[in-house]
């Protein structure tokens, strides 16, 4: 097996910070606690967990932003701490969100001016920045200001900015977070895009079924430690032999979570809320009496929205991390 | 050497563009040179101070420079953070250190505008009485000034990286320090322990420098030892933002604080 293109081992990351507004008492938040992994060259690894689980946190240091509290993280084979100059050449990454470019200039600016920052000559620069902006289909807008650009359109010319110097490792933080379907798409076509370039990409986001498309191993981070690496298709397996009960009603299912909880053919009860409409989903080993349960629990209640579907990518992770979503 | 160059250049007009797409940066280079050297005129028009005149231009043409510096040293610091190019900026090949001189090397030329509107107004406000006697000496000032205050600045700015509330450290410096530098009023009239902190300032020694300029008496050693401690001052700041600049990037990776929260 060649290289690892990133090797971390047991990387700890704490942020001191205080509590209370007179009496301010000091407090220490654990973002990483000892994870270690590899990443080999040409993949595209991915990280999922809940938000404050330590994914940006480990994206920052491994992009040389941020410094570990102990352990060691390396790059392309230099440790990010102290040979951190010779990494920034060879990376680049997008930390997700519309932040990152100048807004009263436009994409072509922006572009040239980080070409600058990464000290390419004046005729690479310019042919790359039109290059990559025709790759992220910008190029017919390349001298509008970016405040008028849409939030997709942002997104990919963040992507254009993060190839600027071909890296060779590339940091992806939610890409694709707050897009319409459509840009997603237009963005996951680009991931992939990049990864037939030969350029190794780490990749975090909240949405599995994309992971499960473009990832060849994703690892699970929880309260800053890997709980499992593997790759989707293993992931999956945590959750062979079940079925998933998903139902939808305006109100509340705290109460019949709470019941499902306790009966013995349950295997894992998550929540989530759109609005005033909440969702249970139930990993069971037994659907019908799942159903009985609900209908016990639930009297008078539409279950027309009452849905029995296999397990998927999603259903492995919320029980991996234990019901969160 | 070429890619420094381009840095540097890129850098300046970058900063230039997004700069002057600002309404705040236009009212401080333009309007605050009207406003302080008409308030100046009106202090010193009925005292009996020889060099009122000096006052006049350079209240006016300074303060717009050290208020354009000091924008540029936390002012810009904040937008960047609120822009989320800070990170992209410490993650590339460049130095933040390269970057930051040139940024404040874009709002020392834009300043010069200030100067100009100063010196026109003041030929306007002040007619016959209005004369620099040393024409050469007072470019050389002038150049002195904007070197020894950007790299006062540049430290700023480094400091500065450190802290999330640099709008507030901002206003909180930007007044005192025009009257502590010299820049409207004589040092002389200070308290003793404003004096003291108006040594550290290469404002004080700059404006100094300026100020004599306007004396139709042969320039005098005095005036050599106030550019000399000017052009010292330059170099002395300029000295310690590169000395400490790896450990402040350091201590910036540390943190992790180049980003709003």
């Amino acid at each position: 097996m060649s290289e690892p293109v990133v090797a971390v081992r047991d990387l700890f990351r704490e942020y001191k910070t205080t509590v209370g507004l007179l009496r301010r008492k000091p407090r220490i938040v654990n973002a990483l606690n000892g994870i270690s992994f590899d990443v080999q060259p040409g993949e595209i690894f991915g990280m999922v967990g809940p938000n404050g689980a330590g994914k940006t946190t480990l994206i920052k240091i491994l992009a040389t932003l941020l410094l570990p509290t102990s352990g060691t993280a390396q790059v392309l084979g230099y440790d990010v701490v102290h040979h951190e100059r010779r990494i920034r050449q060879h990376i680049n990454f997008i930390l997700g969100g519309e932040r990152g470019l100048y807004w009263r200039l436009s994409g072509y600016d922006n572009l040239r001016y980080f070409a600058d920052l990464y000290r390419l000559d004046r005729a690479t620069a310019e042919t790359r920045c039109k290059d990559l902006l025709t790759l992220v289909g910008l190029w017919d807008r390349h001298d509008e200001r970016v405040e008028g650009y849409s939030k997709g359109m942002k997104q990919r010319l963040h992507i254009a900015k993060a190839l600027i110097n071909e890296p060779r490792v590339l940091f992806l933080d939610e890409p694709t977070i707050g897009l319409d379907p459509l840009a997603a798409r237009m963005l996951r076509e680009l991931i992939s895009e990049i990864r037939s370039r030969g350029i190794t990409i780490f990749l975090t986001s909240h949405y599995m079924w994309e992971m499960e498309i473009l990832c060849d191993r994703l690892a699970v981070l929880c309260d800053g430690k890997i709980i499992t690496l593997d790759s989707p298709a293993n992931l999956k397996n945590h959750v062979n032999g079940l079925e998933v009960v998903e139902l939808q009603v305006l109100g509340t299912l705290d109460e019949v979570a709470d019941r499902l909880r306790a009966r013995p053919y349950i295997d894992t009860v998550s929540l989530s809320s759109s609005g005033h409409a909440q969702t249970i989903r139930v990993q069971t080993d037994d659907a019908q009496a799942t159903i009985s349960e609900i209908r016990q629990s639930l009297p008078g209640i539409d279950l027309s929205r009452l849905v029995v579907r296999p397990p998927n990518l999603e259903d492995a992770y919320i029980k991996l991390v234990g019901g969160e979503s | 050497m070429r890619a420094t160059t381009n840095v540097i250049r890129s850098t300046i007009q970058v900063h230039m563009k997004n700069t002057l797409a600002r309404p705040m940066f236009q009212i401080v280079l333009v309007f605050q040179p009207f406003v302080i050297a008409t308030t100046t005129y009106m202090v010193y028009r009925d005292a009996n101070v020889d060099d009122f005149v000096a006052f006049v231009v350079l209240g006016g043409g300074l303060s717009g420079i050290w208020s354009a510096m000091t924008f540029s040293s936390l002012g810009d610091i904040n937008r960047e953070r609120w822009f989320g190019t800070l990170n992209p900026m410490l993650a590339s090949p460049t130095s933040l250190l390269l970057v930051f001189a040139a940024k404040i090397t874009a709002n020392a030329l834009l300043s010069l505008l200030s100067m100009g509107i100063a010196i026109v107004y003041s030929l306007i406000l002040l007619g016959s009485n209005f004369a620099i006697a040393h024409g050469l000496a007072f470019v050389g000032a002038l150049g002195l000034f904007l070197f020894s205050t950007s790299a006062f600045a540049l430290c700023l700015s480094l400091v500065f990286l450190l802290s999330r509330t640099t709008q507030v450290m901002q206003n909180f410096i930007e007044a005192p320090l025009l009257v502590i530098g010299g820049m409207a009023f004589p040092v002389s009239i200070l308290p003793g322990w404003a004096q003291a902190i108006s040594a550290l300032l290469p404002i004080r020694w700059g404006s100094e420098t300026l100020r004599l300029t306007f004396d139709p008496a042969p320039l005098s050693t005095h005036w050599w030892t106030v550019a000399g401690l000017t052009l010292l001052s330059g170099v002395v700041y300029l000295g310690l933002a590169t000395f400490f600049f790896r450990r402040l990037e350091h201590r910036v990776r540390y943190l992790g604080n180049l980003e709003l929260a």
